[in-house]
């Protein structure tokens, strides 16, 4: 599979959260503001990277039979990894994201990944799927984490920039209104991509 | 055979150990870190409560529904509550600090509330958790925050609870 393919579907045309809809639970739980949602997509990004890239190292030897679990114990442990480290150096971030945290191992973009990609294809194509669908992610949270905390607390990374707090958009309902919205735009934007390849008679 | 029922079960066995072991050793690391970050960031909120303590020193109360932890401060200025209530959503979490019977401070440090309304007792620039400074354990004239009756009330049973606490104690 081309690298730049594999770029571009992890962060635009096959955008987990936006395009898939994979992991919406976190995204619409812990994007409140910005700092929280980039805490959350580089935690999940990292436990995708990692998990990815070993599962795809260990591929031949995990029995077809019990590959779930297997991936599921692997992917266990770098997020309990991940929970231990953030609650010993950053403390405030810890408590802000609470169970969504431990909740990692059952985003479904890290299995999903893990069963689709790292299981069929090699080490590197799944350690470059693992980046990139992890940017993608990151990216997501952070657009929908500052788009929340600008209308929602009128600040941006905790500094206050005067705009009216418009409360409902920190809470849930906000929260869907804003993940569709930006869902619509990606959708348009794909849209689009393929629009301009149609023309060039490809 | 060998491949189809021993097979599986030895390799999900291993990486279980694997995975145990590594997670062991990320442990051992981070351990002393998180215990020390934990006890200071409690200690910074019971000292900010009750600032002519010195020292702190947990103490045991028996029979008290709902109270997480006492203590007393070495040099007698008083003590610290940390008691949970239910809230409007889920359990919140209120220090109090008392001393000769009257409220010194009280601080919600955890709570789930309503962003905006409940969230209010916990916010320092909202009048709320200023009016309980000096009263003593009847409340009185303790005002509820306008639109967030459930917090408040369980503001209140949460500090009520304190003040049993201390008058086991004192």
């Amino acid at each position: 599979m081309k690298k730049g393919e594999i770029a571009l579907n992890g962060v635009l045309k096959e955008n987990p959260v936006f395009v898939l809809a994979l992991g919406t639970c976190p995204t619409l739980a812990v994007t409140t503001s910005l700092s929280n949602a980039l805490g959350m997509g580089i935690a999940a990004a990292f436990v995708l990277i990692c998990s990815n890239t070993v599962i795809s190292i260990l591929k031949k030897l995990i029995p077809d039979s019990i590959r779930i679990p297997f991936c599921i114990v692997i992917i266990a442990g770098f997020v309990t990894a991940v929970e231990m480290i953030m609650q010993a150096y950053v403390p405030a971030l810890y408590e802000a994201l609470g169970i969504y945290i431990p909740l990692i191992v059952v985003n479904c973009i890290i299995l999903g990944k893990a069963e689709m990609f790292a299981l069929k294809n090699s080490v590197f194509d799944s350690f470059t799927d693992g980046v990139f669908s992890g940017l993608g992610f990151i990216i997501a949270l952070a657009l929908m984490g500052a788009v929340r905390e600008i209308l929602g607390n009128g600040s941006i990374l905790g500094y206050d920039i005067g705009t009216p707090a418009i409360k409902i958009f920190a809470e849930v309902p906000g929260g869907f209104l804003v993940y569709g919205i930006i869902a619509a735009l990606t959708g348009m934007l794909n849209r689009c991509y393929g629009c301009r390849r149609c023309t060039k008679g490809e | 055979m060998f491949k189809k029922y021993f097979y599986p079960p030895i390799a999900l066995t291993a990486v279980c150990v694997i995975i145990a072991f590594m997670l062991s050793a990320v442990n051992n690391f981070t351990k002393p870190v998180i215990e020390a970050g934990q006890s200071s960031e409690e200690d910074m909120a019971r000292s900010e409560l009750l600032p002519e303590a010195d020292r702190f020193e947990e103490i045991e109360v028996e029979g008290i529904e709902n109270l997480l932890s006492a203590y007393k401060a070495e040099n007698g200025a008083g003590y610290v509550f940390t008691v949970k209530a239910k809230g409007f959503a889920g359990d919140i979490v209120v220090l109090t600090a008392i001393s000769d019977g009257k409220i010194v401070g009280v601080r919600m440090t955890e709570h789930n509330e309503t962003s905006g309304y409940g969230s209010r007792a916990a916010d320092d620039n909202y009048d709320y958790t200023s009016q309980y400074k000096g009263v003593g354990k009847e409340l009185e004239g303790v005002k509820i925050i306008s639109g967030s009756t459930y917090t408040s009330r369980a503001f209140e049973k949460a500090v009520k609870t304190a003040f049993d606490a201390y008058g086991r104690v004192e």
